[in-house]
């Protein structure tokens, strides 16, 4: 029988064992060659970008980090610092599948960085919540001192914990429950903490106005209705707006032509427990319209600011004649600081116009025209307009 | 390696491939070695080619089962919301739900948030997702045991999108889903997290970051579905409209299209023509178009049906379009548009989507349950169902009993008897469900708000 090329023993053997050493090569190439120095890799995950950039080259750093020993988990919290959500996330999942793995105890490493402010704010915050986890007494006590924390999810925290304290001295020392919250209430940021801290303590005799807890700003001056219907007045550039855009200016005693007949600028106030400004109410529930808004806002330094605006209706925002927010949408919920814009608050008159749409739906829950305005530092602390 | 193995070592990719996917033509590349080295008795060759070919065999096992590793799991898998689309269990689940001693609670595990997204399952591993924080902002996805109840693992996550949602909602509102080897959790923030089954990051988007306008302040509920290596979402809101393609490896976007700007939190459906081509059908409340999975070509569409919150449903070659009344379409070989094959305006369900056996389809309209012929439409019996309140959850199916539950919590178990239908139990877990249950193993998993519940 004519012996096989391709099937002699020795060549199949020796064809193995090129197969095997191959593999072994691609093997120990798959580890080495991709293996990057870890602040590398933790590079490829902070770079990550809009719509999928730079997931081609996170995806394998990712796998690497998560072998990251916990020792070095500080290395990753770091990494949290000034980067985007997307990246914060990608590192919270590498931290947390790190924290999972470990074997080793991470207490102590975690309670150093979160309660060391020179770290980053929200690398602090994963770390306290890491500790939660693992230390839940240790973390509980050292989360009581963050009151003041210039980590927002520490201070969180700290309110949180507050509120629930004063929840339980409720009943029996009501006055202690009182005193909890008044401290709460001065460190709160997050509104829907401010709003559980008003309500629980007007549940406790203690009234405290919600326009003057997250300082809204209610005094305005009015320009409605000029037309919405169909919806053609969010993108029109009213008279109002243009002069803004151009002069940063607004002529409060100019006359433009409305929806109906000639408008004029007058003063609307808001309510004066919620601080709402009802342009239903003030423009006899009109359909299809736009109202214009307009503030002056005194600062006395300039500083990094945020406005801050609640509204069910479509809406846009100027601060000194330059658009800062826009949203064109329609009765799909509402609450305050619902829609959040960084400007600079420049030293001086600041000057704010607002337009506020609505539309022409007319289910019961769609009638609704109204807003509620703030400015806050970058942190959500409400500013007031200096005298 | 056992006989079976050796027995097919002269099976080749073609037939092996064709077992996989029965129906879809093949690659002609054989593995025909082995049938030649039988004219060798050399044994050290043999060994070395057994060894040579096991590492290829197991390596091509491997590689066909990554690609559809979910048929493999069998009647222990319920990959995304209302499991194949139909609701309906491949496993019987328990006749009855009985909390107290002595009852067929497996197991209860609390959760870390909220949730009114429905379980799934792989395998042994159950996934929900859940959200907490002042604004529902923290983003849980938890990994329990369907066995024990035993939490496996947990990651979280913070919204990079929009987290309000209205308070009957959460942002853990749309089901997760899974390919088999990877799971996808999708929340009203737009954020989509994809992990491995031991709960590990993969690649996450946040596709609010990327989209800001993306979403609404109601709350987004419209669940992902995986098919070809593709994670559809579809995002339709009154800001940024879209239904995008993930691809399910990279996190990479297949393709994006733009939707009308209009609320709906209806769910893509995948079908599966006779051909073996798949197709996503995308619902707003201006119709309906069906899609190629990877290219998002538009395959064909219609204005008919379009609800703004019950899914199309897919059974027996017929396509179910839930509107003001009920559309089934015949899901023909080619690439044209289906055909109406009925139209029934009674049936037109409220919020849970229809759910379909092989011969019938049931409607939740409000308290009312339907039953209908799947391949006529003609109404065969309706049933008042006496204490349940307003339900959002889809039920579910499991031989002729369905599982219905309401937004306080409330089951029942609801049996079609032929020419009527009979509740043969009653359950209150305490705390709401609006997430459609799971069926896996003979067990039903229920996702109240902040409790899961197994039955078994």
């Amino acid at each position: 029988m004519k012996k096989s090329k391709i099937f002699c023993p020795n060549h199949v053997s020796q064809l193995m064992i090129l197969v095997l050493a191959f593999g072994a090569i691609s093997l120990s190439n798959a580890h080495g060659q991709d293996e990057l120095p870890i602040e590398q890799a933790i590079e490829s995950l902070r770079n990550i970008g809009k719509e999928g950039k730079g997931f081609s080259k996170a995806i394998p750093a990712a796998k690497q980090l998560r072998q990251t020993s916990s020792a070095k988990i500080s290395l990753l919290l770091d990494a949290m610092a000034d980067t985007n959500p997307v990246a914060e996330n990608w590192l919270r999942g590498i931290i947390f599948d790190v924290a999972r793995k470990s074997s080793q105890p991470m207490a102590a490493n975690l309670q150093s960085y979160a309660m060391d402010q020179s770290n980053n704010p929200t690398g602090r915050g994963l770390a306290m919540e890491l500790l939660q986890k693992q230390a839940p007494q240790t973390a509980n006590r050292l989360i009581t001192d963050c009151l003041n924390d210039p980590s927002l999810p520490l201070r969180e925290m700290a309110v949180e914990q507050a509120i629930q304290r004063a929840q339980q001295l409720a009943q029996d020392q009501p006055q202690d429950a009182i005193a909890d919250y008044r401290v709460s209430l001065s460190a709160a940021r997050h509104p829907k903490q401010l709003t559980r801290i008003i309500e629980a303590l007007g549940k406790l005799g203690e009234e405290v106005n919600t326009a003057d807890a997250f300082v809204l700003l209610t005094n305005w001056q009015s320009l409605a209705p000029l037309n919405n219907v169909g919806g053609v007045g969010f993108n029109k550039q009213y008279a109002p707006e243009k002069e803004f855009e151009t002069a940063g200016i607004i002529d409060l005693r100019a006359k433009h032509t409305g929806k109906h007949s000639d408008v004029n600028w007058q003063p609307i106030s808001g309510s004066l427990d919620l601080g709402e400004v009802d342009l239903a109410d003030a423009y006899n529930k009109e359909k299809g319209a736009v109202g214009y808004l307009f503030a002056e806002f005194e600062s006395d330094l300039d500083r990094p600011a945020q406005a801050r605006l609640g509204c069910i209706n479509a809406n846009k925002i100027w601060i000194n004649g330059k658009l800062v927010m826009q949203n064109e949408v329609y009765h799909a919920g509402s609450m305050i600081d619902q829609y959040i814009s960084d400007f600079p608050l420049k030293k001086g008159t600041n000057r704010i116009l607002l337009k506020i749409c609505q539309n022409e739906q007319e289910e019961s829950w769609a009638q609704d025209w109204k807003f509620q305005f703030r400015i806050t530092d970058p942190s959500g602390k409400g500013l007031a307009s200096q005298p | 390696m056992n006989s079976t193995f050796l027995q097919n070592l002269n099976w080749s990719q073609t037939d092996a491939h064709a077992e996989q996917n029965p129906g879809r033509p093949v690659p002609k590349v054989a593995l025909t070695a082995n049938t030649q080295s039988r004219n060798h008795n050399r044994g050290f060759a043999h060994w070395l080619l057994a060894c040579s070919l096991f590492v290829i065999w197991t390596s091509l096992a491997s590689m066909l089962t990554a690609a559809d590793p979910a048929n493999s799991l069998g009647s222990k898998s319920w990959l995304g919301f209302r499991g194949d689309g139909t609701s309906r269990g491949a496993s019987a689940a328990p006749a009855a739900l009985n909390l107290g001693e002595g009852g067929n609670l497996a197991w209860k595990l609390e959760m870390p948030g909220r949730s009114v997204a429905g379980p799934i399952v792989i395998g042994d591993l159950v996934v929900t997702t859940s959200s907490s924080g002042q604004d529902g902002e923290v983003l849980h996805i938890s990994g329990v045991n369907l066995q024990t109840g035993k939490l496996e693992w947990e990651q979280t996550f913070r919204a990079t999108g929009r987290p309000f949602c209205h308070p009957t909602s959460a942002n853990a509102a749309p089901s997760p889903a899974s390919d088999g080897q990877r799971i996808f959790a999708f929340f009203s923030s737009n954020d989509l997290a994809c992990l491995s089954l031991s709960g590990e990051l993969l690649w996450y988007r946040g596709l609010g970051y990327d989209y800001p306008k993306a979403g609404n302040d109601v709350g987004m509920a419209s669940s992902p579905v995986v098919v070809d290596g593709a994670v559809i979402v579809k995002v339709e809101a009154q800001g940024d409209s879209f239904a995008a393609a993930i691809d399910a490896e990279t996190g990479q976007n297949l393709w994006r299209i733009k939707r009308p700007q209009m609320s709906n939190w209806a769910s893509p459906l995948v079908i599966r023509r006779p051909d073996d081509r798949n197709e996503v059908v995308i619902q707003s409340r201006r119709g309906v178009i069906a899609v190629d999975p990877r290219s998002g070509k538009t395959q064909w569409s219609t204005d008919e049906g379009g609800s703004a919150i019950p899914s199309p449903t897919s059974a027996e070659g017929l396509l179910i379009l839930p509107s003001d009344e009920v559309i089934a379409l015949k899901v023909g070989a080619s690439a044209s548009a289906p055909e109406v094959a009925w139209r029934n305006n009674k049936l037109s369900p409220r919020n849970a989507s229809v759910i379909a056996s092989d011969k019938r389809l049931y409607s939740l309209k409000g308290s009312v349950l339907v039953a209908a012929n799947l391949q006529d439409g003609e109404q065969i019996w309706q049933k008042r169902l006496k204490g349940l309140g307003s339900a959002w959850a889809t039920p579910v199916l499991s031989e002729n009993r369905l599982y219905i539950f309401d937004q306080t919590g409330k089951g029942l178990i609801v049996e079609d008897q032929g020419e009527d239908a009979e509740t043969i139990h009653e359950i209150e877990l305490g705390e709401g469900v609006l997430g459609s249950p799971a069926i896996a193993d003979g067990r039903l998993v229920i996702r109240a708000a902040n409790t899961l519940f197994c039955f078994e």
